[in-house]
């Protein structure tokens, strides 16, 4: 079951944008208001979320935010970052080659028209700091931050996975892990 | 095999029909079955080659009778396969529904883990209505890892019961009074593991497979709440093998459960169906599993007219000895030349049946066989077990020719909650 729960969000952003445009426009600069030719459709509202679930932590501290990120526009979207109330820290990551995780630089890029899969064992939206431990069948809400300045909210359940589990450190830990 | 299709019927042609013969019956069963072993080729001679699904470009058969891929199979015709039952309405699927109930079931039952509160319940289930609605979609699980094993859901419907604890600890004063192991029968020789439990599951769909993968993906999401207590596997005929509507029989050849209730002729609420006085189970039923060993080796032994008397059926049909139609009622008063009843005193049906109208129970029935035993899991759903399976089998236990072959050996009663909606889960209305 999917769980999307962005309305709120896309809707106080296209207010805001609204407002924002139309208070340029009143003082006649509009045409600055945004690289985008159309200013109204910001990369979140291009955006949808499906099947986005949260991983069980494994290790202290930290878990990963999964799904597929659609991007319906007609221009490429940059997913940058995030917030949530139970992380002090959201990143989007991927695993290299090598198998270690790092932090995407300078973003996910999701083409117009492409579906980004996040994964365990490859690109995620990584949940750093916890404040809780989220238990399984629990929801968490991570809010995806853009590069434009957009924010998506995704509510998400949290399940048990085995497997991809991911390494930090060297290679020592990664045998540790069983995989 | 789709509830829906049930139009046309196998012609108990041999599989290896040639293409002409296929093309001259355009019935989508017959293509089914007789399509897909003589390839792609009589397929399209019949012109449905575009029915669904894609006749690829890979599908180069070569006419030799084999299908070179799945590709030929999908383009034969729906495949019962992509068959889905909705696991939403005002009772839980897998019970009346799909009809008929598919060929092959596993039930599950879990102990929750001491940790396991109201809060964790309540989590427990939304994590397992979430599976339910995507496994019986055909889609992968929430972090499911083998999400193509979900791509084929045969009519997947997964049935979730709660014993007495998991209610319990939800709501003390929820637990009804018949949630709770049958009263004990003289003869009942019961295993603890096949017995009991907490919480279970009732996986359905007419691929093995299928089930198989369901409950792996539900046992991996209940570990952080639940430990396996015990699981048992049956099986019905392979979908399609018979005309939709035919009683089953069980390992001891007879035709099982030919008197039960039906939905589109009886009032099951308040029969099956739990009212609105039972309060959050309104919609949902009780139900009771009895596993019964056959023991096949002394049966063997014995003369079919005795086995006929056994259970006051003939074996051919299951027409009641007094009868000639497996519909026919039986006739308990008839008598023979000699003045002795035809339906014995000790027969089977004669000591299950009740004069009483409540006394009824939906049977569900189906084989088992593993670890060198056969037998029947027998399994009822009825508004109180204490009512109607209890009096019936006390009959049964006092006085019945077929005890001499069959030991209960496994016995469980759960609360069956009524379904839900979209955006609900399984057992809601259990927490008010």
């Amino acid at each position: 079951m999917k769980v999307i729960n962005m309305k709120t969000t896309k809707k106080l952003t296209a207010l805001f944008a609204a407002i924002a445009i139309t208070a340029l426009a009143l003082s006649g600069c509009a045409t600055n208001a945004s690289n985008n030719t159309d200013a109204m459709a910001t990369m979140a509202d291009q955006v949808t979320v499906t099947d986005a679930w949260v991983k069980e932590p494994t290790m202290p501290g930290m878990t990963g935010m999964f799904g597929l990120i659609e991007n319906t526009g007609d221009a490429e979207v940059v997913l940058v970052g995030g917030s949530s109330d139970i992380a002090g820290m959201v990143e989007v990551h991927e695993v290299t080659a090598e198998g270690q995780m790092q932090k995407i630089e300078g973003g996910l890029v999701i083409a117009a028209g492409k579906t980004a899969t996040l994964e365990v064992g490859g690109n995620h939206v990584m949940l750093m700091n916890l404040s809780t431990t989220p238990a399984v069948g629990e929801e968490v809400t991570v809010t995806l931050k853009f590069k434009d300045g957009s924010t998506l909210e995704v509510t998400a359940p949290v399940k048990s996975a085995a497997g991809g589990d991911e390494s930090y450190n060297e290679n020592a830990e990664m045998s540790q892990m069983g995989n | 095999m789709s509830p829906n299709d049930n139009t046309e019927q196998p012609t108990g042609e041999p599989l290896g029909a040639s293409a002409s013969d296929s093309a001259r019956r355009v019935s989508r069963r017959h293509l089914l079955i007789g399509g897909a072993a003589a390839g792609a080729g009589a397929v399209a001679a019949v012109g449905i080659g575009a029915a669904t699904g894609s006749l690829s470009s890979q599908s180069d058969s070569d006419n030799t009778g084999s299908p070179k891929n799945s590709k030929e199979y999908e383009s034969a015709a729906k495949l019962f396969g992509e068959g889905t039952v909705s696991p939403y309405g005002k009772h839980q699927a897998g019970i009346v529904e799909p009809n008929p109930l598919q060929a092959n079931i596993r039930y599950a039952a879990y102990d929750l883990l001491p940790s396991t509160d109201r809060n964790a319940i309540k989590r427990m289930l939304r994590v397992v209505t979430g599976d339910i609605e995507r496994l019986t979609e055909g889609r992968g699980a929430l972090a499911d890892s083998e999400p193509e094993l979900a791509e084929i859901p045969a009519n997947l419907t997964i049935t979730v019961g709660f014993g007495a604890e998991l209610v319990r600890r939800v709501n003390p004063n929820l637990v009804p009074d018949w949630l709770a192991p049958l009263p004990a029968f003289t003869r009942d020789q019961l295993d603890a593991s096949y017995s009991g439990g907490d919480l279970m599951l009732n996986i359905q769909a007419d691929d093995p497979l299928t089930v198989a993968h369901a409950h792996r993906m539900l046992m991996r999401d209940l570990a952080s709440f639940a430990s396996i207590r015990w699981v048992q596997s049956g099986f019905r005929r392979a979908a399609g093998a018979e005309p939709a509507g035919t009683t089953m029989r069980n390992m001891m050849g007879q035709v099982d459960g030919t008197v039960n209730p039906d939905p589109e002729v009886d009032e099951f609420d308040g029969l099956v169906w739990e009212t609105a006085k039972a309060g959050w189970l309104a919609g949902g039923s009780a139900f009771v599993l009895r596993r019964i060993d056959m023991l096949l080796d002394t049966w063997d032994k014995v003369a079919r007219s005795a086995r006929e008397e056994t259970i006051g059926r003939d074996l051919p049909v299951g027409a009641p000895l007094t009868g000639t139609k497996e519909t026919d009622p039986a006739d308990f008063e008839a008598v023979n030349s000699l003045g002795l009843p035809v339906i014995p005193d000790f027969a089977h049906i004669r000591r299950a049946r009740s004069t009483d109208p409540n006394e009824r129970i939906l049977r569900r029935g189906v084989n088992f066989e593993d670890n060198g035993k056969a037998g029947l899991l027998f399994a009822c759903y009825q508004v109180n077990p204490l009512t109607q399976f209890v009096p019936i089998q006390q009959r049964l236990d006092e006085l019945d020719l077929l005890n001499q072959w069959i030991v209960h050996v496994g016995s469980a009663v759960f609360a069956i909650p009524p379904g839900f909606k979209k955006g609900g889960f399984v057992g809601e209305t259990l927490f008010g």
